[in-house]
């Protein structure tokens, strides 16, 4: 037989990979080198002396971490529910997990302006059964309303990841744990939640780590005082030109997040590591009248906060408001007057074709590095890189782009979000059995097939399932992104994330929700295409 | 230790049936002793094993131990233990975490728990294993580890759900001989389940063989082996074949002997409880290496005729595959000295004494 030669054959990967990292560290590089501009040390001094710094530093990390505790809390509840319990509507309830990924943070603010905002739903209906005057709900537009935005949309990240921990966890240790006295309190004390615990610290550093690179949430609801340092970053850059204090603002928020991202990657080793030797077993029905009780609370409860600002945009994309603002009525003619906007068919195009290069890019870049990595030797290149875009904002991105370039270019806003999008695709197509089986490449290649032809024959019609899954992904994540976009504006191009930006913003929210319910069934497609319980993350 | 006084384990029709299967056991374990329980996976025997230890509710049925019945408590007020598929030791726990769990659930004070982990690794060969984590272990290490987190709490039973199953061959039968030994030492009273006929055979006193639900025979292994009770158990153990019976002729003896007709051959063997089986489906059954070729002609008693389709060498003897009128494929262990070739028609002589007839079902 033939020795097997692996140089010649990494050709792709060997390509690929110096683009993928270009692409990664040139705007990254870009957007820390106005730091250099008169020296970084006096540049960096400077930053720390602006009071702005320390403030914007302080209050996204505590944003970050309460929403991350408060998505903890809201998520423990639905991940006990979806691992051990068996219930009408537990589909719906785990389809929820793909929200975070599929519904742009807009449509989620949007909807919360609409719901939970001074004129929302909740304040009218408050307001009419109790015969108040003043709206009692009024948080929206402050921290708490941030960091309840934040926990609410996040919340499906824990569920889902520590649904999955919870539902593998070993039942033989916790029948060991009974016959051996322990109570069923002790029982999960003991046994369960240490086994659930990685699980649990990972999902919440992922969901610090993506609300404390969150953009438009914060633009919207933290009023002018206040803002996370991406937030500050983009007024430095846009409106005071000060460069070298938007590169300090991006290379400490970048220093931030990847501590934030190392502890996600500890933990998320535990987590995988426990999991090898366990059994699942089958989740039950409730037990006592009790657990159906607080299950049926916990529905209505997530029903309530969550579901209701959501059902509240297609509500209103559908409400017809006459100028007086008294009577309304029901009907598509938001729609109509979004249609007929002149913009609306640009931006229409302009999404569907950012979205599909950039998803294309980010699929493309997937598979092969996910084929590549496995073969690299060195843990850094094959566990940290495919992690390392998570710990780098878009806002960043955009921003060395331009810098780098000198101007904006829509092309330069793909890769930011290709990039963005892409630990996302890697992860679905990483689950494809085809990829993770070494044996089934090794048996084409023993019948003669070179590993090319292994590649294109063997793993990539069985990866096609979680390629199409992670391409759909990227699509959904880019087609809904504003942010790259708001951070770097092109010029006359328009996208619906943006119009839907623009609209909110000057309180057009009738013609705002129209645009969101298009956008959200494009982003929202997987959910047709896929069961969105195969959607791994 | 609960090595002082074994007690006996009684399963009384425990009961439990879900949509298209029903599991319905009644087995008894003897005080001191092993009963295995072999059969194929989910004839029900882990479900029978689980509904003992009150980890399963049953729909129906009691146990008991030690004459008590203990059907209504909560598993660990049982009496019983339980050592499981992979051992289960709690990964984040040292040994000594391990095997002190229990008897922290039960309020021992830590210098008695101290004590109690300290004399179990004594005996159990693990001195100065205390602060080790399971995954530094190896596997006999981690199954004497789990046996003494079992027997820390005292149990007057300790139940094995196929303790085995994921390892290799090699290792397998060095930790059931350990099992077996530690059984015999301690004393305690045993149920070990496992889907593998060889080990159950080999760890337990007693074997029950179940399918379907169901203990279909339950004894020492050599009378399951040698006297299966149906068709069914001596297909499942595979002791011998089972040629299918084409009528019964009474013959004019005292003995009580009557005359098998099958199409390969006619054999004498004991009539009882013939008259319940003298309708369709009865086999004859005798063991794999009764039979010996031999010169005789066919149509004699206790001799029959096969074609040889294939021959293996077994070390000690020959397997060989006949292919006999109406019966199918059967596996014999011929002597090495048999001379017999692939493809030839042979005879066969099976002594009377080891012949018997069998019902299709158990009684």
């Amino acid at each position: 037989m033939k020795a097997v030669r692996s140089g010649r054959s990494s050709l792709p990967a060997a390509v690929l990979f110096p683009a993928f990292v270009a692409a990664l560290l040139v705007p990254l590089g870009a957007a820390f080198m106005p730091l250099f501009d008169g020296g970084a040390a006096s540049n960096l001094a400077r930053a720390f002396a602006d009071p702005r710094f320390f403030r914007s530093f302080s209050y996204g990390l505590s944003q970050a971490a309460a929403s991350a505790v408060l998505a903890a809390a809201i998520g423990l509840p639905g991940a006990f529910l979806i691992a051990r319990r068996d219930f009408p509507g537990k589909r719906l309830l785990s389809a929820l997990s793909a929200v975070p990924f599929c519904v742009p943070p807009l449509i989620i603010a949007v909807g919360f302006v609409l719901y939970y905002g001074r004129e929302g739903f909740l304040n009218r209906v408050l307001m009419a059964a109790f015969g108040l005057d003043e709206p009692p709900i009024g948080f929206l537009y402050s921290f708490a309303g941030v960091v309840m935005a934040h926990g609410f949309y996040n919340f499906p990240v824990v569920m889902r990841f520590v649904g999955d921990a919870w539902a593998t966890a070993p039942r033989r240790h916790e029948d060991a744990a009974r016959l051996l006295g322990a109570s069923e309190r002790r029982v999960f004390m003991t046994v369960t939640l240490p086994s659930i615990l990685p699980s649990i610290g990972a999902a919440m550093s992922l969901v610090f780590l993506m609300c404390f690179y969150s953009f438009v949430i914060v633009l919207l609801f933290g009023g002018p005082g206040v803002g996370t340092p991406e937030v500050e970053l983009y007024r430095a850059a846009r409106f005071e030109f000060d460069r070298p204090l938007a590169s300090a603002f991006a290379l400490v928020e970048t220093a931030v997040a990847m501590g934030a991202l190392a502890l996600y990657a500890a933990f998320e080793r535990r987590a995988a590591g426990d999991r090898e030797e366990s059994e699942r077993g089958a989740p039950t029905g409730f037990r006592g009248a009790g657990e159906v009780a607080l299950a049926a609370l916990y529905g209505a409860f997530i029903a309530v906060c969550f579901i209701g600002p959501l059902a509240s945009i297609v509500a209103e994309s559908l409400t017809i408001r006459s100028a007086s603002r008294v009577g309304s009525g029901l009907g598509f003619g938001n729609y109509v007057s979004l249609f007929a906007r002149r913009g609306f068919a640009p931006a229409l195009a302009n999404t569907a074709s950012l979205g599909l290069l950039s998803a294309a890019l980010a699929s493309v870049a997937g598979f092969s590095l996910s084929v590549g990595l496995k073969r690299a030797r060195s843990p850094i290149l094959s566990k940290i890189l495919p992690l390392l875009p998570l710990g780098v904002s878009g806002v960043v991105l955009a921003y060395g782009w331009s810098s780098a370039l000198g101007r904006s270019s829509a092309v330069a806003i793909a890769a930011v979000q290709a990039v963005s999008a892409y630990p996302f695709a890697l992860r679905a197509i990483q689950s494809s059995v085809g990829l993770s089986d070494e044996r089934y490449v090794e048996a084409a290649r023993s019948l003669g097939s070179s590993r090319l032809g292994a590649a294109l024959r063997v793993r990539l019609p069985m990866a096609a399932p979680s390629i199409a899954s992670g391409f759909a992904f990227a699509f959904a994540m880019s087609a809904g992104d504003a942010n790259a976009l708001i951070a770097a504006p092109v010029a006359g191009f328009e996208t619906l994330a943006l119009l839907l930006y623009r609209l909110a913003g000057s309180y057009r929210l009738n013609e705002a929700c129209a645009a969101a319910v298009v956008l959200a069934i494009g982003t929202g497609f997987i959910f047709f295409v896929k069961d969105a319980n195969d959607v791994r993350l | 230790m609960s090595a002082s006084d074994p007690v006996r384990l009684e399963m009384v029709e425990l009961t439990k049936a879900w949509p298209g299967q029903v599991v319905s056991v009644s087995m008894v374990a003897e005080a001191g002793g092993i009963l295995a329980v072999a059969g194929p996976s989910g004839c029900g025997k882990s479900t029978a094993l689980r509904m003992a230890a009150g980890l399963e509710p049953p729909d129906s049925g009691r146990v008991v131990v030690g004459g008590r019945d203990v059907s209504a408590l909560e598993p660990s007020r049982r009496g019983i233990g339980m050592v499981f598929q992979d051992y289960a030791l709690f990964p984040h726990l040292d040994v000594a975490g391990n095997i002190e769990y229990g008897l922290r659930t039960r309020g021992v004070k830590a210098a008695e728990r101290r004590a109690t982990v300290s004399r179990l690794l004594d005996s159990l060969g693990l001195s100065g294993f205390e602060r080790r984590r399971p995954s530094e272990l190896s596997g006999g290490e981690r199954q004497r580890v789990a046996l003494a987190r079992t027997l820390a709490v005292e149990p007057a039973v300790v139940l094995f759900d196929e303790p085995l199953s994921s390892l290799d061959a090699a290792l397998r039968k060095r930790l059931r001989s350990d099992i077996v030994d530690e059984q015999r030492r301690l004393g305690f009273t045993a149920v070990y389940v496992t889907h593998d006929l060889e080990e159950a055979m080999a760890v337990g006193d007693r074997l029950a063989v179940m399918a379907d639900g169901r203990v279909l025979q339950c004894g020492p292994p050599d009378e399951l082996w040698e006297r299966p009770a149906s068709a069914e158990v001596a297909a499942f153990i595979g002791s011998g074949p089972c040629l299918p019976v084409v009528r019964v002729e009474r013959v004019e003896r005292d003995d009580g002997v009557v005359v098998a007709v099958t199409s390969a051959g006619r054999f004498a063997a004991p009539a009882d409880g013939l008259s319940a089986l003298e309708t369709a489906g009865a086999r004859l059954f005798f063991d794999r290496s009764a039979a010996t070729p031999c010169a005789a002609a066919p149509g004699e008693t206790g001799v029959f005729s096969a074609r040889c389709v294939r021959l293996d060498y077994a070390g000690d003897s020959l397997e060989c595959v006949v292919e006999a009128d109406g019966a199918g494929l059967s596996s014999l262990r011929l002597p090495k000295t048999a001379e017999a070739r692939v493809g030839d028609m042979i005879s066969l002589r099976v002594p009377e004494a080891a012949v018997r007839i069998l019902p299709a079902a158990a009684r």
